[in-house]
């Protein structure tokens, strides 16, 4: 019988090892792959995502059971990546919680040519890839939002836990996560973008 | 609603999240209008692209990896592994009094010479010596059911031991719950 999240960790407090490596197995792919949008390679990502374990596994007293054990976890997750983030690839007045400052209202600056729809342009799973790493070239709260909404299936109460920001806040951030994307998608499918 | 209205709107729109009037002035705009329809169709298909994109797998060795990561376990206590340990060490002192008590003209051999009980005991002895001899005639009836070689007689140097024998048992007990001897919960740092 599988115990739940909850129980497990009661389990891991009292120094349950392979109760906490249960834990990790059920959660180890949607960690990884919310800090893969956000470190944005999978070497980093990697390693942040271990890191967010072991300081899960450190931290168990303090999780109270108010939110969902994989919320908290993502809370983690998001502090542990854009330190990495901020280490690696990311210029480091963008890796933080707070927006780009040169994003204005996050839509495209004009309505692009869609006369050629991208998927038509590519090979799905090419397009597929190319999206994937369109997301983590995004700025991090945008991949974050964008890959808890769209990937994790989060809800927007679950997303303001654990980004610990309000609601309003968490939408306007999506709204603007996928106009940035949506932007980087037509400039990746330019013609000199593809040489 | 012109273009940039409708496209504001589109953001929201994929999420299905619009209010039911905000989405009929949507579909109306894109019935008439092919770009933002074709805008539409754009933006859709990349939300479906995100959300049905198979999750990426972590190496084979991440599980090993995190386990191998996490901080040494506490080592378990080596000497007395009970929570019982203090009582036990209570009681057992309250034994070794009685038994010290009972056989004190014993241990009055061997070490009742050493000790420099009668100099400081004397002088209380005197104003005490009625309550002395009250309470020698009581062990005395208890004591003459008991066996050789319980003593009768109330010897001050080996009441002092005695005495001292609780004080030590009571500091040692102490000392051990401080400490926390054979007490998992403070052994891991958590108090009573």
């Amino acid at each position: 019988m599988d115990l739940s999240d909850e129980e497990l960790v009661a389990r891991a407090r009292k120094g349950d090892r392979p109760a906490f490596a249960q834990l990790v197995d059920r959660h180890r792919v949607s960690v990884f792959n919310l800090t893969l949008r956000i470190v944005g390679n999978r070497e980093d990502a990697e390693e942040a995502a271990q890191d967010v374990f072991v300081r899960a596994f450190r931290s168990l007293d303090r999780f109270r059971g108010d939110a969902r054990f994989a919320t908290w976890l993502y809370r983690i997750a998001v502090n542990v990546s854009l330190s990495s983030a901020r280490r690696s690839r990311r210029d480091l007045s963008t890796s933080s919680l707070s927006e780009p400052e040169d994003d204005d209202d996050g839509l495209p600056m004009q309505i692009p040519d869609t006369s050629a729809n991208p998927a038509e342009r590519f090979e799905q799973a090419e397009y597929r890839e190319q999206v994937r790493n369109l997301v983590s070239a995004l700025p991090p709260i945008y991949s974050a939002v964008i890959s808890m909404y769209h990937i994790q299936s989060l809800s927007y109460d679950e997303i303001s836990e654990a980004l610990e920001l309000p609601i309003g806040t968490v939408k306007a951030r999506l709204f603007r996560a996928r106009a940035a994307l949506r932007n980087l998608v037509s400039r990746s499918m330019e013609p000199d973008s593809l040489s | 609603m012109n273009c940039e209205s409708t496209q504001r709107l589109m953001y929201e729109a994929v999420d299905r999240t619009l209010a039911p009037d905000e989405r009929r002035l949507v579909d109306t705009h894109l019935t008439g209008c092919e770009r933002c329809r074709a805008e539409m169709a754009v933006l859709d298909a990349l939300i479906e692209t995100v959300e049905t994109t198979p999750p990426a797998e972590p190496s084979d060795a991440f599980l090993a990896n995190v386990m191998a990561s996490l901080p040494a376990p506490e080592p378990s206590p080596r000497f007395a592994p009970s929570v019982v340990f203090p009582r036990v060490a209570f009681a057992a002192t309250l034994v070794a009094a009685a038994l010290i008590w009972l056989y004190r003209e014993v241990f009055a051999e061997l070490v009742g010479n050493f000790l420099p009980v009668q100099a400081v005991i004397g002088p209380v002895a005197t104003v005490i010596g009625d309550l002395q001899a009250y309470v020698q005639t009581q062990v005395a009836a208890v004591a003459e059911s008991l066996p050789e070689p319980i003593s009768t007689s109330l010897d001050w140097g080996s009441l002092l031991l005695v005495v001292t024998t609780l004080a030590v048992g009571y500091v040692l007990v102490r000392t051990a719950e401080t400490l926390g001897v054979g007490n998992p919960d403070i052994q891991a740092g958590r108090r009573y």
